[in-house]
């Protein structure tokens, strides 16, 4: 080969080579990487593992029920959830609702939906986002239980040491601290300025067949009445309050600590504790190491908590669950579904172990009630909906992240314009991409740190080539 | 329009027309030096083309740059994926440039005489014209007008995830950097060719 072509293509494979590695950016932390590095620097912290996932849906109606059928994978079927066991020689509780992938994968599966009738600004463009703010539970910056608590109203008349879903509509300024008066909170209720939220629990209710009614306003809310659950857990003994009745139960009064550990119970054992066979705790029975009871005691539920009926069954990888409800309960604390309406609906859904704000959720779905719309419930007659004779709507779930209303409405964002003027985050951002965009979001600091120093090799890079051009001008001119 | 958009389609426009054409006679003129017809008339309004069109449309990068930051508040540009994105290939297509334009200065018309640096800068002209028509792209989607050449492109790199290499993608493109000057330094000196005395 000549010199000079030999020269040429050096000094092209270099150029071609730094070329090459800019277009070869492998993008910025991925989950697991981000994971292992931000862990122990943040609160409240972990990226999961799946950004993405989708949930199928069908609804339909008949003259007094609405019905929905949901389907989503979920590889194992997680129905345990915290739990009482004996060990050296005194009662301990499960951790409860935790960071991410619950440390002992006894965390439930569930499958919600808010639902609204127009009454919410946003909700109907920005789903649940607008139920998210800064400082809410399980946030980086989650509010300190101590301020929370000498809030008047949160911590005060709730009682409640940390801040959850709230409507922008009950807060003067955004803030959580700035909620506002009670007479205009129960104008807000009675005008139907809330999201009714339906809960499916593998554990919690599940197993009775009830789905949590919940409702979200000034904080999320329990509807009027008593829950399908209970807390076993008397705080003051130590102990649980109810075990296993032996009478009801082969002569068992408590699981193995150790089946509940390797999850070796099936959907047919007890694997939960329900009040029609249980029996208040006798602490004087010889309790063995390693017995265990569940944390959380099942009962009929009553009022308008108990409005909601389901069933989850989990087959071949996947769970199929079903809900029924009166299309108008009559209550102030549900929103009524009426023939020929349009209403908006966004889901969520926990699996993996995982609670709190580690779910995938949908971008905002319109729910025709016989009319058209991203998901048109069908009109039937009879007790059943014809569910075979009924397409699923496949719906895209993604990552959340800790993306928050008032970071959406706020200048940081570049969209806020849009976004109040009612624009759906889902014409901007696919579902197929909103996990990704949350996790930049979540790592937005070390993000912007590397893309900074991608720019500043590049730019020495570049600088490298404009000396070489002048070197070798100057050599071959 | 408002003022501060109408302003970044203007230079975006001007810095996008001069590049391209600057582009296209670099590629022309690379086609004639390797082809020995680098003394041609079709060559020196070439040269003339590449020039102009760099000089005027490299620094319209820099306003156009500029011009950029007027649209969003600055938390706003680093909290967007893609403008993260549109400003780094913005400052790469500069970077080629603004090579391209130190080689040329350098070398004078005599560049188109010598193959090594005729093909040296096509690569820069390449580089900075790709990255230009990549920042463009990018740019019609911040613009809610996406185009079909981000789709092609996002076969290979995601637009949509902040471009940021890794350590050691970052070290191995700084020891690229380096190395190309202590390659240039080895390059043997050019025999004068024939015919080619007497260029400016």
């Amino acid at each position: 080969m000549a010199h000079g072509s030999r020269w040429t293509v050096g000094l092209t494979a270099v150029a071609l080579g730094g070329l090459l590695v800019v277009l070869a950016l492998p993008g910025p932390a991925q989950p697991q990487e981000a994971q292992t590095a931000e862990a122990p620097k943040r609160k409240n912290f972990e990226i999961p593992r799946d950004l993405t996932s989708e949930l199928r849906v069908k609804a339909a109606y008949n003259d007094t029920h609405a019905f929905f059928r949901f389907q989503w994978a979920s590889e194992t079927a997680n129905t345990y959830h915290d739990y009482i066991y004996f060990e050296g020689g005194k009662w301990q509780t499960t951790k409860g609702s935790s960071v991410g992938v619950h440390p002992q994968k006894l965390y439930e599966d569930r499958v919600s939906f808010l639902l609204d009738d127009g009454a919410v600004r946003y909700f109907d463009s920005a789903g649940g986002f607008i139920t998210i703010h800064e400082q809410m539970r399980f946030l980086s910056n989650q509010a300190p239980a101590e301020e929370v608590r000498k809030h008047p109203y949160i911590g005060g008349t709730r009682k409640a040491s940390d801040v959850r879903k709230y409507i922008p509509e009950t807060r003067t300024d955004g803030d959580w601290r700035s909620v506002r008066s009670a007479e205009e909170m129960a104008a807000l209720k009675r005008a139907g300025v809330f999201l009714d939220l339906w809960m499916w629990r593998s554990h919690r209710g599940g197993p009775l067949g009830y789905i949590d009614d919940n409702w979200v306003m000034d904080y999320r809310n329990s509807d009027e009445g008593k829950g399908a659950f209970t807390d076993n857990w008397d705080a003051e003994k130590k102990q649980p309050k109810f075990m296993f009745d032996p009478d009801k139960n082969g002569g068992m009064t408590a699981l193995k600590w150790a089946d509940v550990k390797e999850r070796r119970l099936t959907a047919q054992d007890r694997y939960f504790l329900a009040d029609d066979f249980a029996r208040p705790f006798d602490p004087a029975r010889e309790w063995k190491e390693g017995d265990a009871i569940p944390r959380r005691l099942l009962r009929l539920p009553d009022g308008s908590r108990g409005d909601i009926v389901g069933r989850g069954t989990w087959k071949d990888g996947q769970w199929t669950v079903d809900m029924a409800r009166l299309l108008d309960t009559g209550k102030a604390d549900d929103k009524a579904l009426r023939d020929q309406r349009r209403y908006t609906i966004a889901f969520g859904v926990h699996k993996n172990y995982t609670g709190s704000r580690w779910h995938h959720v949908s971008h905002p779905y319109t729910l025709g009630m016989g009319t058209e719309a991203d998901l048109s419930a069908r009109r039937f007659t009879g007790d059943t909906p014809p569910w075979d004779a009924i397409a699923w709507t496949p719906v895209p779930l993604f990552y959340p992240g800790q993306v928050t209303w008032t970071y959406l409405t706020s200048s940081a964002h570049p969209g806020s314009r849009e976004v109040l003027d009612g624009r759906a985050c889902a014409s901007c951002h696919p579902a197929s991409l909103m996990g990704q965009y949350a996790v930049e979001h979540e790592l937005k600091d070390e993000v912007r740190g590397r893309w900074l120093y991608t720019i500043a090799s590049a730019m020495i890079f570049l600088a490298g080539l404009c000396v070489a051009g002048v070197i070798a001008a100057r050599r071959r001119g | 329009m408002e003022p501060a958009k109408a302003l970044h389609t203007m230079t975006v426009e001007m810095t996008t027309g001069m590049l391209v054409l600057a582009a296209l006679a670099v590629v022309v003129l690379t086609w004639l030096a390797l082809s020995g017809r680098s003394q041609s008339r079709l060559a020196g309004t070439a040269d003339a083309v590449a020039l102009w069109g760099a000089v005027i449309g490299t620094p319209m990068i820099a306003l156009a740059i500029l011009s950029g930051f007027r649209q969003w508040p600055f938390e706003a540009f680093m909290n967007s994926v893609i403008a993260r994105n549109k400003i780094f290939t913005a400052l790469v297509a500069l970077g080629f440039w603004a090579a391209f334009l130190c080689l040329r200065f350098a070398a004078g018309k005599r560049l188109w005489n010598d193959n090594v640096l005729a093909v040296f800068a096509l690569v820069l002209a390449a580089g900075g014209g790709a990255y230009l028509v990549f920042t463009a792209s990018i740019g019609g989607t911040l613009a809610q007008k996406p185009s079909g050449f981000e789709e092609l492109a996002r076969m290979v790199v995601e637009t949509r995830r902040t471009f940021a290499l890794s350590t050691a993608g970052a070290i191995s493109l700084i020891v690229v950097g380096v190395l190309a000057p202590i390659i240039a330094l080895r390059l043997p000196r050019r025999k004068a060719r024939p015919g080619a005395a007497g260029m400016p």
